[in-house]
Formats: C-alpha cells, structure tokens, sequence
C-alpha cells in the first residue's frame, strides 16, 4: 500500500488549473521530491495533499484510504512549513504537544513523546523557551519535532531549508535526511534546488509548469534525463543540434562538422535530435579521435576548486566545460579537443 | 517630546488639578458655587451608602455590557478578519456613527416606545451593546488580523478542528486587542451619563447621573467634583492595567 497515491490530480486557484493531470505515488518510507521553479505548481499541489486545496478533477489516497473530501484535521499528515509557522504564543514544548493533544492523547504519553522529541532535535533543556527567543535553526528543528511527534503517516516538507543561513543549510539538511531515513518516515519533499533533491531524494518527480516532466530516481533524471528541460534543470548542460545516423547501445550523430557518439537512444536515423553535454563532463582530448570536438577557447573563470573553460566550436555554437584547476589551462585563444565518455552524452528531443 | 509634555499639561494635568481643588472647596450659593478652601465635606460625602451602592451598580451595568459586546462583538471580529473585503464589513460596522449619537437614541426610544422595555435596564443595555460594540470589535479585528493565517493552517494540519483552532490559536493570539476593546468598553460606560439617563430605568442610580445630579440639580460642586475624582481613581489603573498586556 503506497504511502500517498495522487490519482489524475489537477488543482489551482480560481478558474485557472496550476497543475494538471498529476499521478504519481509515494512508497512507505520513501522521501518524495517535488522539484520544480516558481510558478511549476509544486506548493499548489502539496496543498492539494494537505487538504488546504481542493483538487478540480483528481484524487488523494493516504495510506491506502481516498481522502480527497477529507478537511485538513482529518488527514493523519503533517507539514513542515517554509516559514515554520510555530506558534508564537505556546512554549517550545506546548508547540511538539500540540498535535498530539488535539489527537487526545494521554498526558503520560504526551510527556513521554515530547522529551522523545526534544533530544530527537537536539533540544534538550529548551523546551519551556518561548520561539521568539530561539535560533532560526533551533526554530526549524522545533517545527520538524512538531511534525513527528504525533507520528504521521505521510510528512509534508515545503521548502525546508530555504529559510536557513546557507552554511546551516547542508548540516541541517544531512541531519534531516537521516531522521526522515531512520525513523522511516514517508516524506514529500518540495524544494527548487536541484542539489538538495538530488542529495535528499530516494525519488524526484520534476514539475513543469504544471505538468511531471518525469519521475524517477535523482540518478534517471541526472544520467536518462526525458527531455532538454529535465537536463537542463538537474545541472549545467551543453545542448547541440544533431541528427541521428545510427541508433541503439550508442547512437551515432551528425553534427555541424563531423560524428560524434552519444548514450542510447531509440530515435530513428535521420532525425533531428539534441546532443546534450554536461560540463564537468567533457575532458581535454589529445588530438582529433573519433569523438571529439574541435574548440577556440574564449575565456577562464576561476571557481576555487575548479576552473569553467568557456569555449566556441568551429560554426560559432558556445559550449562549456569545467575541469579541476588543479590540471594544465589552456590559454584564451587556444584552440583545443574536447572529448567525452560516449555514455555520459545525451541524446534528447529535438 | 515638549509639546506632548505641553498638551499633557494643558488638557489632562490643568483639568484635573481644577477637579481636585474643587473638590477640597466649601459649596456655596454663589457663581461659581464654591470657595476655595481645604474642606473635605465633599471627599466624605462619597461614604454615603447611595453613592456605593450607584458605584457599584455602574460597575455591573458596565461588566455586563463588556460581556455582551464580547459575546456579540468576537464572532463579528472574527468573521470580518477572515473576511474576502474586511474593508467593506468595518466600513459597514461605522455606518450608525454616520448619524449622531442622540439621534441614535431617540431612535431606540421611538421604537421602544409602547413595548415594556423602555425605561428598564434591558433597553439601557440595548443602547449601551448598540453604541460601543464597535469600539469593541475595532482593536479586536485589528489583532485579529494581524495574526499570521497561516497559524491556522498548520493547526489545522496537526489535527485541530474549526472550534479547537480558535480556542488555541486565535483567541490565546487576539488577547491584546480582546482587552484593548473591553476597555473601549467598560471605562466610558462605568461613566456613562445620556444613555441611562435616556433609556434606563429612572429610579436607578448610576454613577454618571449621580454627577450629573451633583453638579446641575443640586448645584454641590464640591460632592460632584468627588465624585468625578472617585471615578478617575478606579477607572485610571484599570486602564494602565489593560494597556500594559
């Protein structure tokens, strides 16, 4: 029984749909990541989940059970908020019990789950503070102990970490990974940064404007991306025009000046497809092999750890690679040969 | 900062001083009709067991009018916070301030007039609740809307329903301005003078008529000027007391 089962869903504001046509299921245990920018329909969707949003046309099973008419209350789920949204006026500890008192439980057992929850965030010794007087950290950790603490089937993470520092935001975001992972929590996760999908994620389903552009685990998206737009938005990627003289294991392409080899694909010779590169992908090639490209550099920017090579190909088209700037640069003006890992080449629609 | 200080001076300090020496004045039949002096015939004067008992009932008239703009006044806050056009519905509440307030009156009398209700404490409280219930629901739907919805909503997502979301978030929340309005409230109408005077039962004595009375029937400035002073005393700290929520 899948954790979450969004069936058709399709759900906006006023007549116009933000998202349409959305299927897609969450396995016991398993950390779901919405991605996608402002405006995809991620939130829409997550309040769909929540029960704040009525869906136009679709349905939402909880645990095997259709809860689509069910209000907000009555859905054993909990959202962790962007903004947090603890409650100013209760005590640290009075925000964790909250759900659990508004579940009835016995005050024995609520004592207990609190003091659970508090070392659980690393809280101890704070929970008669008020929230006005912790720390943007120790707020966002108060507000994930109140989510668990009544023990949800499904979590419900909006943006998370946007609202921390960026040097807390990898610590916190490791910490919560491993809470959500040993307590084996079912989790949405909605975020618009593709490196906390990718590091969070067991799977990620990319919105686009209103629409999946695909699901799959970070890896399928990262490596078999389904589209230029999929490729494009879980990293930096280099798109040529191509056309297709042989396809299968690797796929032979046309390029302006020469062939080159890509992954698989399935499209038919003759077709007109994208070549896609990824920057940190592309090394320098000794001389001019098979598969390579011919290149003038046109400038370096230095990175710190790495160096971004920006470079033009013969017919004008801009194309660029990173490599460590611990190896030999080439000097604007030079030109060089870029070569690359056939399987790690992209071949997508046009 | 000088000028507050100024107009804190002029129009607060100077009146009360006036208040206080008249009170310690001797009542005479003159214009005006008292002599300055250090009599306290008017502060011992309050010990008469009419005046407590008036003291006292203003003070029940005012808390029941405070608990019935609660009763009335907090749903209506409440409804024009989360309303779509708050604007519109408060515009709608100060609508009976368009016409004057003893027209107001008049009005009530008019339409009390044969029922067996005018001149009895139920139509002075229908006057009482009809006038002040805006300066109750005012503060409070300002508080009310203030407040971060989205409070609501993750009460709402940790299992609270309609009635519990209200009882633990939004009236812990709508508290300062719950006693901002009650104060609105209870203050003027410990003091109030027209209204039970207009509808009210006449037998029944009230601190504010009971100055009135002082001041122009009887013409014993000094005892009126107690009075006002005995008021003050009460009403002053109570309303410290709500502004330092």
């Amino acid at each position: 029984m899948n954790a979450l089962e969004l069936r058709a869903v399709s759900a906006g504001y006023g007549p116009v749909e933000s998202v349409t046509g959305i299927d897609l299921t969450v396995a016991p245990g398993e950390i779901f990541c919405l991605l996608g920018g402002s405006g995809s329909g991620k939130t829409t969707l997550l309040r769909c989940i929540a029960g704040f949003l009525a869906p136009i046309r679709g349905q939402v099973w909880l645990d095997g059970t259709d809860v689509t008419a069910e209000p907000p209350h009555r859905r054993d789920l909990t959202t962790l908020f962007q903004s947090y949204a603890l409650f100013p006026h209760l005590s640290v500890a009075e925000n964790i019990a909250f759900g659990l008192r508004r579940r009835n439980a016995a005050k024995d057992h609520v004592t207990a789950r609190v003091a659970e929850m508090l070392a659980l965030a690393r809280l101890d010794g704070l929970g008669e503070r008020r929230i006005a007087q912790l720390s943007g950290g120790q707020q966002q950790r108060v507000a994930l102990a109140r989510c668990l603490a009544p023990d949800p089937r499904l979590l419900l993470l909006d943006e998370p970490l946007s609202a921390l520092d960026p040097e807390l935001r990898a610590a916190t975001r490791a910490d919560l990974a491993s809470i959500l992972r040993a307590r084996s929590i079912s989790a949405v996760f909605v975020t618009h940064d593709r490196s906390e999908a990718l590091a969070v994620a067991d799977r990620i389903g990319l919105l686009h404007e209103g629409r999946l552009a695909q699901t799959g685990t970070p890896a399928d998206l990262f490596e078999r991306p389904a589209s230029r737009f999929v490729a494009g938005f879980l990293g930096d990627v280099n798109l040529l025009d191509a056309t297709v003289r042989e396809s299968g294991a690797e796929t032979w392409l046309e390029l302006s000046h020469g062939a080159v080899v890509g992954g698989p694909s399935e499209h038919a010779p003759g077709s007109k497809v994208t070549l896609g590169l990824r920057p940190e992908l592309l090394w320098r090639a000794g001389d001019t092999g098979t598969n390579t490209l011919t290149a003038s550099v046109t400038g370096l920017a230095y990175a710190g750890a790495t160096v971004e090579i920006a470079l033009q190909l013969a017919d004008g088209t801009a194309l660029r690679m990173v490599q460590a700037a611990s190896l030999a640069r080439p000097e604007p003006g030079e030109t060089i040969h870029v070569g690359w890992n056939p399987a790690t080449a992209l071949v997508l629609a046009a | 900062m000088r000028i507050a200080w100024a107009w804190l001076l002029a129009f607060v300090a100077a009146p009360l001083m006036v208040l206080a020496v008249v009170a310690v004045s001797a009542p005479s039949d003159g214009i005006p009709p008292f002599r300055p002096g250090f009599v306290l015939d008017g502060l011992t004067g309050l010990a008469d067991p009419l005046f407590l008992d008036g003291f006292f009932g203003s003070l029940r008239i005012a808390a029941t009018t405070s608990v019935l703009c609660l009763l009335i006044g907090y749903p209506m806050a409440l409804g024009i916070a989360q309303a779509r056009r708050p604007d519109l519905w408060l515009g709608l509440l100060m609508v009976p301030f368009w016409s004057g307030f003893l027209m107001r009156l008049a009005a009530w009398s008019l339409l009390l007039r044969g029922t067996p209700w005018l001149h009895t404490e139920t139509a002075m409280q229908l006057g009482l609740v009809t006038c002040y219930l805006p300066f109750f629901v005012l503060p409070l739907q300002a508080r009310l809307r203030r407040a971060d919805p989205l409070l609501a909503l993750a009460a709402a997502d940790l299992g609270a329903g309609p009635f519990a979301v209200v009882r633990h978030v939004i009236w812990p929340q709508s508290l300062p301005g719950l006693v901002a309005g009650l104060a609105l409230v209870f203050v003027p109408v410990t003091g109030e003078y027209v209204i039970p005077e207009l509808l009210g039962d006449p037998a029944s004595q009230t601190f504010g008529r009971m100055i009135w009375d002082a001041f122009f029937e009887e013409r014993d400035w000094p005892l009126a000027a107690s009075l006002s002073l005995a008021l003050l005393s009460l009403l002053v700290p109570l309303s410290l007391l709500a502004r330092r929520r």
